[in-house]
């Protein structure tokens, strides 16, 4: 199955700081690490305004990281994203794809579905002439689940469910190796949530794709993610296999974090968090969670806790995991 | 075909539409047919009120006035067609570019446009006027200059806005270059935008025109124009009133006419804002 030393992406040392002036710092991402393997569904999973949608966007190369590296892994050669600029880039493009949140403003509102879907084969000049495109365009229509005739219609006839339909159509069509789903879902009510979860794991079957999947909704995450990251301000603070996470949180942020989302065979007993998560204007020394950890000790506020590896690939950002 | 029907059913659409309609059936007719030379002088029928041989009346030299404002209405499309599109081709270039890029792009290139709109617009083309001589193609220059700001400006608060949307980083994702994006993503994005300053310089720039040829500043001295008209019918107004008021009727109409769409526009954008 899943091989832990055939990896297809590998953060590397991200950081990323949003700076309006010297007075007005936003530590977005701090020395993030991890390693997506090829073929599963890696889900990223985080409070809002943690850093996520930044570490998404440095990963397609959108944004610029202050620090580190993006490693993309083709053909067994490693390539760093961040490096790449005009022609190279692009042809890397066609491999890596991303699913917004809102498929409403994802998707151009004066554009017919038809020529949304075969833009980027254009763009990529894939397919001999018009008419194999417009054969990709229709199987790529069916095989998301929409009739041929929607390719004559504009994004404003079209329901959520039918728009991200489209979205994933458009992202799919290069036939991609990865695809980043950033909230993919969130917008979208629950029943269509399903459906578009389902055509996501389906398609990743059909193409053998490679997902990092990020979400603040830990029931998506946990449905369609091998692996988890758990991220707080702008810091991994623990990773593993979904399964094993879930069943057993370590860390006290994600215990925190899972016993809040509520399950129908739960007995209620969340853990509380009290106050805000603290400004990410002044890096912490210590622990990035030590404000609010009820198991706070002299040592979490002086000396920052690394990703600390443990068994069944496992890794934990806390001093003291073990003691609690 | 039901995407534009919306813009035929709107009340401001369709009167500015017959305001400008009349003025350009005028002109039409006037390429095949005046019921007179423009230029012949009968100086036995000078100044005559409405009647069968002379539906406007003659002006001071007797000429026919439908004649002339046939001829003249041509003038004032030409002029303010070729405005309007040099003024988006201009403006939308600089506009596109300072809005997409941003940064230090943006700077120089709206410095330049705010010192331009410094200047008021008449000087600019007096002072063009003066120094390369009348003539239409001068004229034409002097009001695209002028016009300019105005589809700048538009262009640009349009790009800003729609740069950070999620379909232009998309777009940027899939591998789109600049260019694509600019003009196939985001430049049908603000198309209702520009067609609404497209209507108002075009009645900016007929408006200018006649300002221009009032002073007798016009283009070919002999061809008649609204502004010129206007100037001739001075000097008569206390024997003929009415021919004061043909020319003035003309240019209102141009003006009403872009206006009334103008608005019409904003109106269904309006409407269609609200319905999101």
């Amino acid at each position: 199955m899943l091989n832990e030393n055939n990896p297809i992406l590998k953060v590397k040392n991200i950081s990323k700081v949003y700076a309006e002036d010297k007075n007005n710092i936003v530590n977005a991402l701090n020395d993030v690490n991890f390693k997506i393997i090829k073929g599963e569904a890696f889900g990223l999973v985080g409070e809002s305004g943690c850093g996520k949608s930044t570490l998404a966007q440095i990963i397609m190369n959108l944004i610029l990281a202050d620090k580190g590296e993006i490693i993309y892994i083709k053909d067994g050669k490693e390539i760093n994203i961040l490096s790449l600029k005009g022609k190279k880039m692009k042809a890397l493009r066609k491999e890596i794809q991303f699913i917004f949140q809102d498929p409403y403003s994802s998707i151009n509102p004066r554009k017919k579905i038809g020529w949304l879907i075969k833009e980027p084969l254009i763009i990529h000049k894939i397919g001999a002439d018009d008419a194999q495109r417009e054969k990709m365009v229709d199987e790529m229509l069916s095989s998301v689940g929409l009739d041929k005739n929607y390719k004559n219609r504009f994004p404003s006839e079209l329901s959520g469910g039918q728009r991200q339909r489209v979205a994933i159509a458009i992202a799919l069509i290069l036939k991609p190796k990865f695809v980043i789903c950033d909230e993919a879902v969130s917008a979208l009510d629950v029943s269509v949530q399903a459906q578009i979860l389902n055509l996501l794991r389906d398609m990743q079957k059909k193409m053998g794709l490679t997902y990092l999947f990020i979400s603040h909704n830990l029931n998506v995450v946990s449905y369609i993610s091998d692996r988890i990251a758990v991220m707080y301000l702008g810091e991994i603070v623990e990773m593993g296999n979904s399964e094993t996470i879930f069943k057993n949180p370590l860390h006290p942020y994600t215990k925190a974090l899972f016993s809040a989302s509520v399950n129908i065979n739960d007995e209620i007993n969340p853990v509380i968090l009290k106050g805000e998560p603290p400004s990410k204007a002044a890096l912490t020394k210590g622990c990035v969670f030590a404000s609010r950890c009820r198991y706070c000790s002299e040592k979490c506020l002086t000396e920052k806790p690394v990703l600390k590896e443990m068994d069944d690939n496992r890794k934990i950002a806390c001093h003291l995991y073990n003691e609690y | 075909m039901n995407k534009y029907s919306k813009y035929f059913k709107n009340a401001n659409i369709i009167i500015g539409m017959i305001f400008i309609l009349i003025i350009f059936i005028l002109m039409t007719v006037g390429f095949f047919y005046t019921p007179y030379e423009y230029d012949a002088i009968d100086v036995d029928n000078k100044l005559h009120f409405f009647s069968a041989e002379h539906i406007l009346g003659t002006d001071d030299l007797g000429r026919d006035i439908l004649s002339r404002l046939m001829l003249a209405s041509r003038v004032s499309f030409f002029i303010g067609s070729t405005v309007s599109v040099f003024g988006l081709l201009i403006g939308g270039f600089l506009g596109s570019l300072a809005g997409y890029f941003g940064g230090i792009t943006d700077e120089i290139i709206m410095k330049l446009i705010d010192v331009q709109m410094a200047f008021p617009g008449i000087l600019i083309a007096l002072m063009m006027i003066a120094v390369f001589g009348g003539g239409t193609a001068n004229i034409v220059m002097a009001l695209s200059i002028m016009s300019v700001p105005k589809f700048a400006r538009i262009v640009r608060s349009g790009f800003i806005k729609y740069k950070n949307f999620d379909f232009v980083k998309a777009a940027k994702a899939r591998g789109a270059g600049h260019l694509r994006i600019m003009f196939i993503h985001i430049f049908p994005n603000i198309m209702p935008e520009i067609i609404v300053t497209v209507s108002l310089s075009f009645a900016s720039a007929v408006m200018s025109e006649a300002g221009l040829s009032y002073l007798g500043l016009g283009g070919n001295p002999a061809f008649p124009s609204f502004g010129k008209m206007l100037s001739e019918a001075q000097g008569a107004i206390f024997e003929a009133p009415w021919y004061v008021f043909i020319p003035t009727i003309a240019v209102t109409l141009f003006l009403m006419g872009f206006n009334f769409i103008a608005d019409g526009i904003r109106q269904i954008q309006k409407e269609e804002k609200n319905r999101i």
